[in-house]
């Protein structure tokens, strides 16, 4: 049964490191045994709005290391048919909305990784990476929505700032 | 199988659909916890090491890590619960991949997205600059000075 592969992620997010389901063609179980022969595979993408696919040469990898294209079998006994791929920084790169990565091996089923790339950030607790929650944009709207405020604010600084230039002066002259 | 869920997330129970590998159609039936050869393990994403998770028996609508219970074998034959440990789901990952092995079964890998904001919060998505002290802070920020004041003339 092969597992859909849907990610959401910031465009431009770095490293990033996939987890894929492999089954044998003519089964249903995990297939196994795909990092040793590499070279029988092959990985490609294309971005939404290109007008041409990027082929991602397949490399050796290490399961919880990133580097670009490289797959490797996370563990044949406990998890059959899971792989790591090494997606390339410039597949989620800024620029498109999605972006969608074909990993294939002879007599092997595993389904396209569907990556939708979106501006906000799903891992950001604070405020999803909504730009206009951010503190100095929230400052900028408070203090045009209330230009009164904002008046009173900036006289209370200017009066500060003459009370420390009196201070300063003070200490000069004694 | 794909879910989202805030990492964090404690006492988490999924409902997985076991497929009769003989037929590839109907639901199995009569798995347990106790079935020799069957197991339980998930890799989190930029972690080298998987995890195995022990499986025990369970009660249905309760959790606890690794417990598999079938659901009802005659209205949703082939449904189990599974109790997630709550490690598995702790902040440090982004993804988090689980795989329930029986003989004679067929289960979907389950694809978890850890995400920092909270699914499930009706509120405010989880975000923590909408919560009051966000929004105290983004006041204050815009208006430091009457702010000072306004907690002087407050005491």
């Amino acid at each position: 049964m092969p597992l859909q592969h849907t990610y959401t992620m910031k465009a431009g997010t770095k490293s990033k490191l996939l987890l894929v389901y492999a089954t044998s063609a003519d089964s249903t179980f995990g297939k196994t045994g795909l990092a040793k022969n590499l070279s029988a595979g092959s990985a490609a993408y294309i971005r939404e709005g290109d007008s041409t696919a990027r082929r991602v040469p397949i490399v050796q990898g290490r399961v919880g290391e990133w580097a670009s294209g490289a797959l490797a079998e996370v563990d044949p006994k406990l998890l059959p048919g899971l792989y790591q791929f090494g997606a390339p920084d410039e597949m989620v790169a800024e620029g498109s909305a999605r972006a969608v990565l074909l990993i294939r091996f002879p007599d092997t089923v595993i389904k396209p990784v569907e990556i939708n790339l979106v501006a906000y950030d799903p891992q950001d607790a604070e405020r999803i990476g909504v730009w206009s929650l951010a503190g100095h944009k929230r400052h900028e709207f408070l203090r045009q929505a209330l230009p009164r405020f904002t008046e009173m604010e900036l006289a209370l600084g200017e009066q500060a700032e003459k009370e420390l230039a009196a201070k300063l002066n003070a200490k000069k002259e004694s | 199988m794909s879910y989202a869920l805030k990492k964090g997330t404690t006492s988490k129970i999924l409902l997985v659909y076991a497929l009769d590998a003989a037929d590839m159609r109907s639901g199995k039936m009569g798995l347990s916890s106790g079935i020799p050869d069957s197991s339980a393990a998930y890799i989190r994403e930029g972690e080298a090491q998987v995890r195995r998770i022990p499986l025990i028996e369970g009660k249905l609508g309760e959790h606890r890590a690794g417990s598999f219970v079938e659901v009802d074998s005659k209205l949703l034959p082939g449904v189990y619960q599974f109790g997630v440990p709550d490690e598995m789901l702790a902040a440090g990952a982004e993804t988090v991949t689980l795989m329930l092995k029986f003989p004679g079964a067929v289960i979907e890998p389950i694809s978890i997205h850890l995400v920092a904001y909270d699914p499930q919060d009706a509120e405010r998505l989880g975000m923590s600059a909408l919560g009051p002290e966000g929004r105290r802070a983004a006041l204050r920020g815009a208006f430091p000075r009457l702010t000072a004041k306004e907690l002087g003339d407050a005491r």
